[in-house]
Formats: C-alpha cells, sequence, structure tokens
C-alpha cells in the first residue's frame, strides 16, 4: 500500500482524514510542521497531506523546506486550507504544494487527488 | 476568528458525511434521514459563517483589489455553466452578449462574487420562463469604459416598499408561496463588491413578473475586433 503523511495540528481533523484513508493506505501522521518534516525524512512517503495553519513551523514553510531537500522534493504535497481565503492557493503553489483543497473536505474530490498523483491501488 | 468559526463547523460536516458515508446503508431509513438534516443545517450554517466573514473582510476595508486584464465573454460563459444545474426545467437561461465586448482590466474574483450572486438569486425565484444575462460595454474611449452586466428573470419579483432593504442584511423578501434557501448575505456582499470595484448595482423589479439586477463597474477596456452580437441559450 501506498503511504500518506498527514500533517494536521488538529486530532479531530486527523482523525476525520486518518477513517477515510487507512482502508486504502498506510497512514502517517504529524502534529505540526516541524514534526512533519522529521518524519517526511525518516519515512519517505509516497504523499504528503499538509495542512497550512499549524504550529511551530507552518505549512508554507514546511512545504518550503521538504521541497529543498533534495531526496524529499519529489514528493507531492496536496495543501489543505481550513478556507479558501484569496491567495491561499497561490500562496501554497509559491511554497511549492503540487495541489490544494480547501475544508470542508470533498472526499471524491481528496480520492481523485490521490488517484491523480499515486494511481489506483 | 475565522478559523475559530470554521473548524468546528468543518469537524461537524466532515465526521457527519464521514458516518453517511461509512453506515448511512446500515441506519434505518428516518435515522439516516436525521443525519442528512444535521448535514444540510451544518452545510447552511458553514454557508453563512463563510459569508458573514467575507462581508464583516469587505467593510472593514481587508480585501485587496487585484484588476487584472481577461476575456469578459469566457467569463460570462463560465459563470453561467456554473450556475446551469440550478436552472429549474421549465426555465431557461440565456446570455446575450453585445458585439463590442472584449477584455476588461479589473478584479476577476470580485466581478465574479456579484455575477454568480445575481445569476443564483434569479435562478432561485424564478420557476417558469427564463433567466437572461446580459453584457455590454458603455462608453468607450480613451481605454476607459462601464462594463454592465445585467440579470433579468422572469421571477416572482420584488414589492416596491421591499426593494429599498434588499441590499440590507437578512433581508430575504418574502413572495410567492414558498420559503427559498438562502443565507440573506449575497446581495450585501455583491453590492460591497461592486462599491470597492467603484461601481454599483441597480435594480428594477415588477411582483409577479420579474426583476433586472444590473451591475455597473468602470474598467479599463479592449475592444475585441470582428466579434458578432452573441446570443446564446445554455
Amino acid at each position: 500500500m501506498k503511504r500518506i503523511l498527514i500533517v494536521e495540528d488538529l486530532a479531530f481533523n486527523r482523525d476525520l482524514l486518518i477513517q477515510l484513508l487507512e482502508d486504502n493506505y498506510v497512514v502517517l501522521t504529524a502534529a505540526d510542521g516541524a514534526e512533519g518534516i522529521t518524519v517526511a525524512e525518516h519515512e519517505l512517503p509516497d504523499l504528503i497531506i499538509m495542512d497550512l495553519s499549524l504550529p511551530i513551523v507552518d505549512g508554507w514553510e514546511a512545504t518550503r523546506r521538504i521541497k529543498a531537500d533534495p531526496t524529499l522534493h519529489h514528493i507531492p504535497i496536496i495543501a489543505l486550507s481550513s478556507y479558501a481565503m484569496r491567495g491561499d492557493e497561490e500562496k501554497a503553489r509559491q511554497a511549492g504544494c503540487d495541489d490544494y483543497l480547501s475544508k470542508p473536505l470533498d472526499e471524491n474530490l481528496l480520492f481523485s487527488k490521490l488517484t491523480k498523483f499515486l494511481g489506483t491501488n | 476568528m475565522s478559523h475559530e468559526l470554521r473548524t468546528p463547523m468543518n469537524a461537524i460536516l466532515g465526521f457527519t458525511r464521514l458516518v453517511l458515508r461509512r453506515a448511512g446503508d446500515l441506519l434505518p431509513e428516518r435515522q439516516r434521514d436525521n443525519l442528512v438534516k444535521v448535514r444540510e443545517s451544518a452545510d447552511h450554517l458553514l454557508n453563512l459563517i463563510n459569508q458573514l466573514l467575507d462581508l464583516s473582510r469587505l467593510e472593514a476595508g481587508g480585501v485587496e483589489v487585484r484588476p487584472e486584464l481577461f476575456d469578459v465573454r469566457r467569463f460570462i460563459k463560465a459563470c453561467c455553466e456554473m450556475v446551469s444545474p440550478l436552472v429549474k426545467p421549465g426555465v431557461q437561461l440565456k446570455q446575450e452578449i453585445s458585439h463590442e465586448v472584449g477584455e476588461a482590466n479589473t478584479d476577476e474574483d470580485g466581478l465574479r462574487h456579484i455575477v454568480l450572486n445575481l445569476l443564483g438569486n434569479a435562478i432561485k425565484f424564478t420557476d417558469v420562463g427564463e433567466v437572461v444575462v446580459h453584457t455590454r460595454v458603455r462608453g468607450q474611449g480613451n481605454g476607459k469604459a462601464m462594463l454592465v452586466v445585467s440579470v433579468t428573470d422572469t421571477g416572482i419579483g420584488i414589492p416596491a416598499d421591499a426593494i429599498a432593504t434588499i441590499f440590507e442584511e437578512f433581508q430575504q423578501v418574502e413572495g410567492g408561496t414558498q420559503k427559498r434557501e438562502g443565507t440573506g448575505l449575497g446581495l450585501p456582499i455583491a453590492r460591497k463588491w461592486a462599491e470597492l470595484l467603484g461601481g454599483s448595482i441597480a435594480v428594477e423589479s415588477e411582483p409577479g413578473k420579474g426583476s433586472t439586477f444590473t451591475v455597473t463597474l468602470p474598467v479599463v477596456y479592449r475592444h475585441q475586433p470582428g466579434t458578432p452580437t452573441e446570443s446564446v441559450g445554455v
């Protein structure tokens, strides 16, 4: 199974994503941007779902650092924003995110994006 | 504040959808219906929260205007395509685009807010007949012009004494026989956007006959030569 890292500070939101994904993917989690970078380095996941407003290191900065790391920069990152604020998607893409989803999460859209990056399971 | 309001709403919505998705078939029908009502109410409340936050940001001057040159024809067509699934079976959605309409320089997101709101309202309040979006450019010269987009419907119309208040918050007009779903914030947001872009929204209406909402915005404008006036149904 493909491995997906969820970087999300709120336990509720992590839990929701885990339940959506656990049947088809191995799910790894991190609760802040710094932990996200560490887990990415150690586990080399196939894809990262990155919340943007995160403590310690925010999602934009974590994305920039991951994309600047030659061993990690190939990992697709889908940004997750709590609301489509004007310019959010642009900022996320500038930071290096490969795709973008806004909350509330549209499950079908999430699954189709995962299929786009990871192929079908 | 926006994060604090949206986060629990997103959790309510997300988990309700998850239960419906995972266990909807296992629930007795009435209990599934109850959960669908939770989901619909949560959707509505999130919509309301988002619109309230949009409006307060617009009122506080927290929205930056970002003008860019874009193809108005393509823009209007895209707006019509977005709302076309909402059009009722007895209603036709039509676009009329005058020949002089080409590219204009204004805030595309802002104009999209306005046009989608006016189209959404027209469709919502029209059960039979048509909704026509008419786009034209007035007063060319020196590249300055007014972009005029009007949305005319054959819907329930607005009583004369209510016209003055429809741009105020939570003032959906009671009319016809059914209550129409809405947050009551769409028109106030549309008007704020129009003002922010230096323009205005006007309304004419006759109860039982229909309404016309017209947005007029100053734009820097580029003529698209050789394009005939288009009139198409979608």
